[in-house]
């Protein structure tokens, strides 16, 4: 009798204790789902809701070149998910990828020696990490990004700190993404700082900024689907998968805080620096949106 | 008679004087002046950019009102200063109400 009693206590407290690990996401795992299911409708049959999701956009563009109904898993390809042009495009120029060379050297760097005959394989053992990242470090309790991990790993090893957002980082997270591919991904929310921090990266996404008054979700949610003169707007979800891009207009990888600095800079608002808070959060709580969604970076955008 | 008239001549011109020079008397326009726009400008812009809501050119103005100032064109850059400084009026002012209504705009 004793020892049922026991059972029972333990298993309560097992249950009490993964209820309340579990806690701390229920209001993103809702946002999230949301999101997914506004997408999945909104492509579900664009002509047939054109007045309620597409007012702009002319019926026979629609006809000629909307991809529908859109696959949860094909918003992994952004743009090319629902866009025709976009899509043949992307495909041309991924024939042969104009990214090649510059991931090969993302490569030699991850592997390349330290002074101290170290390298950023003794941080990461395995380089496929990219799933998992940004985390919210708890003892730090703050958002860790990918390039984050990777100077704190130069500075642990004695190395100065590489510059964010491009260049020699951004090879090395393209490479890192690379071997990641197929990952779906998966970040976590463990804590209530953890959610805090979720929702000041939700709150930057939401709130109206510079010149236009504009939001991420203007263009990102209800714009997407529609163009800003020639240009497709893509998804929220989805999005976050094929970064680090070789954009054809940097000529070079670029990060995805590199990405949100010039689309924040379109508001005409002044953009955060490169992994400052703002943008760690921001870049949490649009990895979170796209939860479960395959890691098909490095890849090539306009 | 002609008391009357002289006394009436002589109120008319101050009166029509007066007319002229009294609405608004014209800002003082000095090296002075135009270096507290500047400071208000500035002072207004590092408070918008502190919450994050700074719009993107108004650092432009305001170096520019600077270099204007240092040309001795002060009445530009006074007017270039407070452009400055309105812009941040409107992201600090336009801050505040999105604050308390974006919640509305996130995807249920």
């Amino acid at each position: 009798m004793l020892k049922a009693i026991e059972k029972i206590i333990v298993a309560s407290t097992v249950l009490c204790a993964f209820l309340s690990a579990g806690a701390f996401d229920v209001q993103a795992e809702k946002d999230r789902l949301a999101m997914q299911n506004y997408f999945l409708t909104k492509f579900s049959d664009p002509l047939g809701k054109s007045a309620s999701y597409f007012p702009y956009v002319d019926p026979e563009e629609i006809k000629k070149d909307y991809i529908y109904p859109v696959k949860l898993e094909d918003f992994a390809h952004g743009t090319a998910s629902w866009y025709r042009p976009t899509k043949e495009q992307l495909a041309e120029i991924n024939e042969f990828p104009p990214y090649e060379i510059a991931l090969d050297e993302g490569k030699e760097l991850f592997y390349k020696k330290f002074a101290n005959g170290k390298s950023y394989s003794d941080c990461f053992p395995n380089p496929a990490v990219k799933d998992k990242y940004p985390l919210f470090d708890t003892s730090k309790n703050e958002v860790v990004t990918l390039g984050v991990a990777i100077n704190e790993c130069r500075a642990k090893n004695g190395e100065k700190p590489l510059k964010y957002g491009q260049d020699d980082i951004a090879k090395i997270m393209a490479y890192m993404a690379f071997e990641s591919r197929g990952k779906p991904i998966a970040i976590q929310i463990p804590t209530k700082e953890a959610m805090a921090a979720y929702d000041d990266g939700k709150k930057e996404f939401y709130k109206q900024r510079g010149y236009f008054a504009l939001n991420c979700a203007e263009c990102h949610v209800a714009g997407s689907g529609q163009r800003i003169r020639a240009e497709a707007l893509s998804p929220t979800i989805g999005n976050v998968t094929h970064f680090p891009v070789y954009r054809l207009k940097w000529g070079a990888f670029g990060t995805l805080q590199r990405r949100l600095q010039g689309c924040i800079e379109d508001t005409g608002s002044l953009a955060p620096k490169i992994q400052s808070k703002e943008l760690r959060n921001l870049e949490y709580f649009l990895t979170y949106m796209s939860n479960g969604f395959k890691i098909d970076g490095p890849d090539t955008r306009k | 008679m002609k008391k009357i008239v002289l006394i009436i001549g002589t109120l008319t011109m101050l009166f029509l004087c007066g007319c002229t020079t009294t609405p608004d008397a014209p800002m003082e326009v000095s090296q002075k002046s135009a270096d507290k726009a500047i400071a208000t400008a500035e002072a207004r812009y590092d408070e918008a950019k502190k919450a994050g809501i700074a719009w993107r050119k108004t650092h432009e103005f305001i170096a520019k009102a600077k270099v204007m100032s240092k040309e001795a064109k002060y009445q530009e850059a006074i007017d270039l200063a407070n452009r400055a400084k309105l812009e941040s009026d409107i992201a600090l002012q336009e801050s505040a109400e999105y604050d308390k209504t974006w919640q509305a705009v996130v995807v249920k």
